[in-house]
């Protein structure tokens, strides 16, 4: 299964505009060169490999191979910048989306952005904003490790790895994956004008990253110490 | 959505005054600028492709204007702990390694930015003798491609306020990177 080339016929199917990119120095930076000329309110850009793919801060996402992990930015035009909460109700999105589709797995989240699978990292979100003028663009960097993982990083995993024999990744459940996330990130970015995270996000987030409580903010409050999303 | 541009809301703003450390050691605010005519403010930072596509066409501009009245000053504003690259340290080595000719303040409050109503990098805002912002808009019209540029829009905008003409062509808003807020 050629990981990159399932996204692409996902897109396709559901007429989502879409670019598959042999290589690429990074998803987001290829969406960042494009935006004047992004006339849908979406737009998924897919890579086989990545080689400059980039993390939170200075930090980098390193491929495992090609057409091993979901390398991808989805690319949503606004109609306001998007507000503070938008980390963690991105991050919730995916979770929701990985759960509803794995739902025997042990997924939680490890603020601000890594979704870990069995406490090991299995993906990696990265937002950015884009604004001209009044337009506001908004870039969910998303890597996912499907079929394997870099080696070198030791607290790593791969979906596959941790699925199991008999319900081995089918192209099935690539697409319900992609359905599920899209379905996700559309009903958040629904929500990125407002300022505060619903209540009832903040007890889906509390479960997902395992903190006693998750304010409306999005502070973490865990046993012994309180930190805000962003700090993180 | 409607694709609505307005730029050009806050023509005729005062230049918000303004106190902050530089890249070069000293400390700048705006009654330092008073023998120039025209002030041109610039908020970049280090990690912004949009920037960085551009901050030679900067450095160039800053040369052609040898001479001039008009002075050319950059900020950045971004949140450091967010972005580590874009911290004060290392917009000064930045500033130092590609020789930028022009001074480059640190924003570390924000407050800058916010008064000025910033909202990406590079944002860009002229203003003329009587500190009145004339422009606002975007650097020239291919920020990707320096080969491709047709047209110098802040070159164009700085001469049109040095001589007190107003600006000959709807300003289009420079695209970037959001600001980083805290």
């Amino acid at each position: 299964m050629e990981i990159a080339q399932t996204l692409a016929n996902w897109c396709q199917t559901q007429s989502i505009i879409n670019e598959l990119l042999p290589t690429v120095d990074s998803t987001n930076n290829r969406a960042k060169s494009e935006l004047p000329s992004l006339s849908a309110g979406l737009k998924v850009y897919i890579a086989e490999e990545q080689s400059h793919g980039r993390g939170r801060g200075t930090n980098t996402w390193i491929t495992p191979g090609k057409n091993k992990s979901i390398l991808s930015s989805w690319v949503f035009k606004l109609s306001h910048p998007p507000q503070a909460i938008t980390a963690p109700l991105i991050g919730l999105a995916l979770y929701r989306s990985v759960k509803n589709c794995w739902p025997q797995l042990n997924w939680s989240v490890k603020p601000p952005n890594d979704l870990l699978l069995s406490e090991k990292k299995v993906a990696g979100i990265l937002i950015e904003a884009v604004q001209q003028g009044d337009v506001n663009y908004l870039i969910i960097g998303l890597g996912f490790n499907i079929l394997s993982h870099p080696e070198e990083i030791s607290l790593a995993t791969h979906l596959n790895s941790e699925i199991g024999l008999n319900q081995a990744l089918q192209l099935k459940q690539m697409e319900d994956f992609y359905n599920s996330f899209n379905s996700n990130i559309n009903e958040m970015i629904k929500k990125l004008t407002q300022v505060q995270i619903t209540a009832e996000h903040c007890q889906e987030l509390a479960v997902a990253t395992g903190a006693k409580e998750v304010s409306p903010d999005g502070t973490l409050t865990y046993t012994d110490y309180t930190k805000s999303w962003k700090d993180l | 959505m409607a694709l609505t541009y307005t730029p050009n809301d806050s023509l005729g703003m005062l230049c918000p005054d303004f106190k902050l450390p530089a890249t070069d050691g000293n400390e700048y605010q705006l009654s330092d600028f008073s023998k120039f005519d025209v002030l041109c403010f610039l908020f970049i930072c280090n990690h912004c492709p949009y920037v960085q596509a551009i901050e030679h066409r900067i450095i160039n501009l800053n040369k052609a204007l040898e001479g001039k009245p008009i002075q050319i000053l950059a900020i950045c504003s971004n949140d450091a702990t967010e972005y580590p690259e874009d911290s004060f340290e290392n917009i000064k080595l930045n500033w130092q390694k590609k020789n930028y000719n022009f001074p480059y303040l640190y924003d570390e409050s924000q407050t800058v930015a916010k008064s000025f109503g910033a909202v990406c990098t590079p944002d860009i805002f002229v203003f003329n003798k009587d500190r009145k912002l004339t422009y606002r808009g975007r650097f020239d019209d291919s920020w990707k491609n320096p080969q491709q540029v047709t047209r110098e829009e802040l070159r164009t905008a700085l001469f049109e306020t040095l001589e007190n003409k107003p600006i000959s062509f709807e300003p289009i808003p420079s695209m970037g990177c959001s600001i980083k807020w805290k």
